[in-house]
């Protein structure tokens, strides 16, 4: 994963994946606000994404027992629970999701969320 | 009884010799259902007689292998002659297409399709329940393992705020959390046959309108094979298919009831322009406005029903769980469920006094007293505080 490319090499060719259909503007401004983050092993991002499952899916079940492969939905979590966990994700990885990607096999665990973002960041770096 | 092997499309059974006269049966008693607040069972007879509950079965096990554009077709001819009838038979047939689409590789599930067609059952579902506020994504009752079964056999107690023709069904499909330690949200749906439920009312079906679905409370309890539960999570059913059938199915039912006051508005006001030859009465610029709420009430459904048809096929399947989706077929609810009652006050406006009366050919209040239901069917203000909190990450805007 590398980081660091300045904001205007985003508008450079086209995105690498059809996830994303055009990078605008705004999320390129925002990546690029993103710099100081540095970049993470794929352990340091799944405990930073269980932080904030913990503080925003509301589950219904004790935390400890939830394991990255965990169903989040089946744990108790709600599509309004979602949402704000949807927004949480947004704020701290500093991306935008785009709306292909607001599905629910996407949410569903730990796991799923953090290969969601991996690929987010693909593209947007 | 004789049940056609397969129909070839959807005009060969809507104008099928035995699905007409079920609409004209059902025509023919919808007043009195309403009045008495009865269950229509001369028009779900009919219904049976012409094979239609097995319709929407694939035709491996002996349905007409129906889609969701042809059930629609027909709910909303149903739906026009009696709400009730038109109601009866699209819940059952969103009872079947749940079970259809998501039993996997059940053979239970399999021979129960088969037997279904063949005996002409009825489905009816308890997917609502006293104390979790109208969501049908929340269970407190839950399956569990009947004591000394080896786990073959499962048993519930279920406490549901309504089941729709409850008393007058054949099976229910019921739903619960998968055990007793899972979460509110964790659900399955169970298949029980009635004979072998016990089901108790809970209170009286007394209602302004929708009166002939006879739908209180009951007190539900069953004991059943472990295979009689559904393979997967409801979640899954709920948003793949019982969401959208229902949101367009009921679409077609509240269409059929505003198309009926639309006709009647404009019986009237072809009545009044021949009392005064070359004139255009003043009712009729209401009633041209009424054509244009109808016409975008059609399309409103057209446009649902293609996009569903669109994505239910192969790997568009997988859209139907995404935020997007839901907010579009959530608006699609909100909108026809609007629409029916909009449709319903002007013809009542055009008709008059005429259209205030309980009877007579221009009469309408029946059709608004069903309409008002529409917006209470799954409270559009759950609908819309659900989709405020989803477009706070949605950003198309569609």
């Amino acid at each position: 994963m590398t980081c660091g490319y300045p904001a205007l090499f985003l508008f450079c060719g086209a995105p690498t994946s059809p996830i994303i259909a055009s990078p605008d503007m705004k999320s390129a401004i925002r990546i690029s606000s993103a710099l100081p983050v540095e970049c993470q092993t794929e352990a340091q991002m799944k405990d930073k994404i269980r932080k904030i499952v913990a503080d925003h899916a509301r589950l219904g079940v004790e935390f400890e027992r939830v394991e990255h492969s965990t169903n989040l939905y089946r744990a108790g979590m709600t599509s309004f629970s979602s949402v704000a966990l949807m927004i949480a994700l947004e704020n701290e990885f500093d991306l935008e999701f785009p709306d292909g990607m607001l599905s629910r096999n996407v949410f569903e665990s730990i796991d799923s969320i953090a290969d969601a973002i991996e690929r987010l960041q693909q593209v947007q770096s | 009884m004789s049940i056609p092997q397969r129909w070839l499309d959807v005009q060969e059974f809507t104008a099928s010799e035995s699905f007409q006269r079920a609409l004209d049966i059902a025509a023919q008693h919808t007043e009195d259902v309403d009045r008495r607040g009865r269950f229509p069972s001369e028009a779900v007879d009919a219904l049976r007689a012409a094979g239609a509950l097995g319709w929407g079965v694939p035709c491996e096990y002996g349905g007409a292998g129906a889609k969701i554009d042809d059930l629609s077709e027909a709910t909303f001819e149903l739906a026009r002659r009696c709400s009730a009838t038109g109601m009866i038979f699209a819940m059952h047939q969103i009872q079947i297409a749940s079970i259809v689409r998501h039993l996997a590789n059940s053979l239970w599930f399999k021979d129960y399709l088969r037997r279904a067609v063949r005996e002409q059952r009825l489905i009816a579902s308890a997917t609502s329940e006293v104390g979790v506020g109208g969501d049908m994504r929340k269970s407190i009752a839950a399956l569990e393992t009947l004591p000394g079964s080896s786990n073959d056999r499962v048993q519930f107690e279920k406490k549901a705020s309504t089941i729709s023709y409850g008393a007058y069904a054949d099976d229910l499909l019921t739903t619960l959390r998968c055990s007793p330690g899972a979460d509110s949200g964790d659900q399955v749906l169970v298949l029980t046959n009635l004979a072998d439920t016990q089901i108790k009312p809970l209170g009286e079906w007394d209602t302004l309108g929708m009166r002939g679905t006879c739908s209180p409370g009951f007190g539900v309890q069953a004991t059943c094979l472990a295979e009689q539960v559904l393979p997967a999570p409801f979640a899954v059913i709920a948003a793949e298919t019982m969401v959208p059938f229902s949101h367009i199915l009921w679409a077609h039912v509240w269409l059929g009831i505003a198309s009926d006051a639309f006709g009647r508005a404009q019986h009237f006001v072809r009545g009044q322009a021949r009392q005064n030859p070359g004139n255009t009465p003043p009712s009729a610029l209401r009633l041209s406005e009424l054509s244009v709420r109808m016409a975008g009430f059609r399309a409103l459904l057209q446009t649902a029903l293609k996009e569903y048809v669109n994505l239910t096929e192969g790997e568009g399947r997988t859209t139907l769980s995404t935020v997007g989706y839901a907010v579009r077929i959530n608006n699609l609810k909100i909108a026809a469920s609007e629409a029916a009652v909009e449709v319903c006050q002007n013809a009542l406006r055009v008709c008059g006094f005429l259209g205030y009366s309980n009877s007579g050919p221009y009469s309408v209040g029946r059709q608004l007293r069903d309409a008002y239901s529409a917006a209470l069917m799954i409270a559009n203000d759950r609908l819309l505080a659900t989709n405020a909190a989803l477009l706070l990450v949605y950003r198309e805007g569609k």
